[in-house]
């Protein structure tokens, strides 16, 4: 399976297991940010010690990393046996391996040409060993700063569909917000009608196109 | 040189040891509050 390795697809897949926690505003709350807490440790974690593992052993030594902790905190805390789920979901597919620099400029799926900003990856493309020391912190920096913006704009997310639900279900009475797949369907309803608006300018089309054919990844 | 390269592979499975060690540790210890 292919996982997305943008910002927001990230965010969004981690919120996925939210949708069968029969949790509140608060619980949803703290829930969010105990994930966030543990997926920014094991950023750092990873990223200070995976050149200290034997090569192969990296890719078996982290999932066995999230299923300890899993196991460890569901034991110890009332969180749900598949919260680790969301934290598989934040971390970046490329993650623990020695490879894994920072992506290249990318906010929220979008990117920046590199033709406007030639400077922009010149360093970046260099692997860090070529690179002296405090450029090498520089570049864990650029790379735990995508970390935290995922990590925030998840529990930004969690919250906010906690609040419309809360609000959607308590105050307004809505009966497709009493489950939170029915909030779910609404929300993907309400994208889909957004990406087939009549009336839209072909320009944007056009543009999303084009960055398509920037990304990456090209399907067969 | 050679001497160093074994030096460093062995480091690396002594720290991979360590780490299931602290893996072990982190089970354990959820078990022990738990109780």
């Amino acid at each position: 399976m292919k996982l997305p390795e943008s910002l927001f697809s990230r965010m969004l897949l981690a919120c996925l297991p939210f949708m069968v926690y029969p949790y509140g505003l608060f619980k949803a709350g703290v829930a969010a940010l105990w994930i966030v807490l543990f997926f920014w440790g094991t950023v750092v974690f990873f990223w200070f010690t995976r050149r200290l593992f034997p090569g192969r052993f990296l890719k078996y030594a982290f999932p066995l990393w999230l299923i300890v902790w899993a196991q460890a905190v569901w034991t110890l805390t009332k969180l749900p046996p598949y919260w680790i789920a969301s934290v598989f979901f934040l971390i970046p597919v490329s993650f623990p391996g020695d490879t894994a620099k920072p992506g290249p400029v990318r906010v929220f799926s979008g990117k920046v040409l590199r033709s406007q900003y030639p400077s922009i990856g010149a360093e970046r493309r260099l692997e860090p060993s070529k690179l002296p020391f405090w450029k090498r912190k520089k570049k864990f920096g650029r790379y735990f700063f995508e970390q935290v913006l995922a990590g925030i704009g998840f529990v930004g997310f969690v919250i906010l569909l906690a609040l419309v639900r809360e609000i959607a279900e308590k105050r307004l009475g809505i009966q497709a917000f009493e489950q939170p797949a029915g909030m779910l369907f609404v929300a993907a309803a309400v994208a889909f009608l957004w990406e087939n608006q009549p009336y839209r300018k072909r320009s944007q089309h056009l543009s999303i196109s084009e960055n398509l054919k920037l990304g990456p990844s090209k399907s067969p | 040189m050679n001497i160093k390269k074994t030096a460093i592979k062995a480091s690396k499975y002594l720290f991979l040891a360590l780490f299931l060690g602290l893996l072990v540790l982190i089970l354990y210890a959820a078990q022990r509050l738990r109780q």
